[in-house]
């Protein structure tokens, strides 16, 4: 994500409409991406993104520029996904959606429909079989580059947390490849 | 050297993300060399996972969304005294989080410091006091007529010198 100046945020949290598009310009992409793959579908991932710079534009006031901008953006983007996923969830269960539910908690990450040959669609399966808090915790550093540090700041965590979080994500993923025999030729 | 189980956690995370300090690291690579179990592992981790999380561009924004947060700020109310009062006194009603630079750490310092000589002045003048209490007792002797006055007469009227 690209730095941004202070006085962009200042004039921003001052309520200037063409300084928060700044902001907004630099960093849309790496939030929708990020909530594209916390929450799969692009109709959630446009809400999610809306949701984050709308709570951006509320609280600039309040950035105390204690962490970066990018940590706190970051931060914004992970909680606001995973809220959405879990209310997202919450309203398939009451809904009695149960097919859908019942096949990512107790089958985990595959179904049929996903073509093996088609590495997005594999991708998509993979992180599906994840918690939301282990695939924030691996998206943030395989897909953004971030160290453990800057990753224990985003999430407030520990970093043994993070340490332990990545390491059961990837165990997760290496199963679920292993077990359908997905080679390297992807 | 390191046992297996150790190997391949650092592998899962650690090593293969570049975060360990160069003593471990040097320990992990001296055990791959030893171990072709942990050796797959860390090949495998490596060809597998890495490519398939990493993406060669981001997916781009619709071009709708901006439009979208444009109209949400539009629509949302003015921000009332109400609201702007409770903006005002919000972080001063946050907990105090004590802020160690160093001329807050002196200050600290310096009032502990003149917290505990002033507690040793008044332990002292305490002292004195009591001192000369013990003293002036220690004056009075017990053959006094006083003392034997007192210790002739009944409870009641031992009460009653005293009163008088």
């Amino acid at each position: 994500m690209k730095s941004i100046p202070a006085d962009i945020i200042k004039q921003a949290a001052a309520g200037d409409r063409t300084s928060f598009r700044m902001i907004y310009e630099a960093s849309s992409a790496y939030v929708y991406h990020l909530a594209l793959r916390m929450n799969e579908n692009p109709e959630d991932a446009k809400e999610v993104a809306q949701e984050v710079f709308l709570k951006i534009y509320g609280s600039l006031g309040r950035f105390n520029y204690r962490s970066s901008f990018k940590t706190w953006v970051y931060r914004i983007t992970i909680n606001t996904a995973i809220n959405h996923y879990r209310r997202r969830l919450k309203e398939q269960k009451i809904r009695g959606e149960w097919h859908w539910v019942q096949k990512r908690d107790s089958h985990g990450i595959f179904s049929d429909e996903v073509s093996w040959n088609d590495k997005s669609r594999i991708r998509d399966a993979v992180l599906r079989g994840l918690s939301p808090e282990q695939r924030a915790c691996i998206l943030l550093r395989e897909m953004e580059g971030l160290n453990y540090q800057e990753i224990s700041e985003v999430l407030s965590i520990k970093l043994n947390t993070v340490r332990t979080r990545i390491k059961r994500a990837r165990e997760k993923i290496l199963e679920a490849m292993r077990k359908e025999g997905i080679d390297d030729e992807m | 050297m390191m046992k297996c189980e150790k190997v391949q956690d650092f592998i899962l995370s650690d090593y293969l993300d570049e975060q360990l300090d160069s003593k471990r690291t040097l320990a992990v690579e001296k055990h791959l060399a030893q171990c072709e179990q942990c050796r797959e592992l860390a090949q495998e981790v490596k060809e597998k996972v890495g490519p398939l999380l990493k993406e060669e561009r981001r997916s781009s924004p619709p071009a709708s969304l901006w439009s979208s947060i444009e109209k949400d700020i539009e629509a949302r109310p003015a921000k009332s005294p109400q609201r702007f009062f409770w903006v005002c006194w919000k972080p001063s009603l946050r907990p105090w989080t004590p802020q160690w630079n160093p001329l807050w750490v002196f200050v600290l310092c310096l009032m502990i410091m003149a917290g505990v000589v002033r507690y040793q002045q008044q332990v002292r003048t305490v002292n004195k006091y009591l001192t000369e209490q013990v003293d002036f007792l220690a004056l009075i002797s017990w053959d006094d007529p006083l003392f034997y006055y007192l210790g002739e007469l009944s409870p009641g009227a031992w009460w009653g010198s005293l009163w008088i």
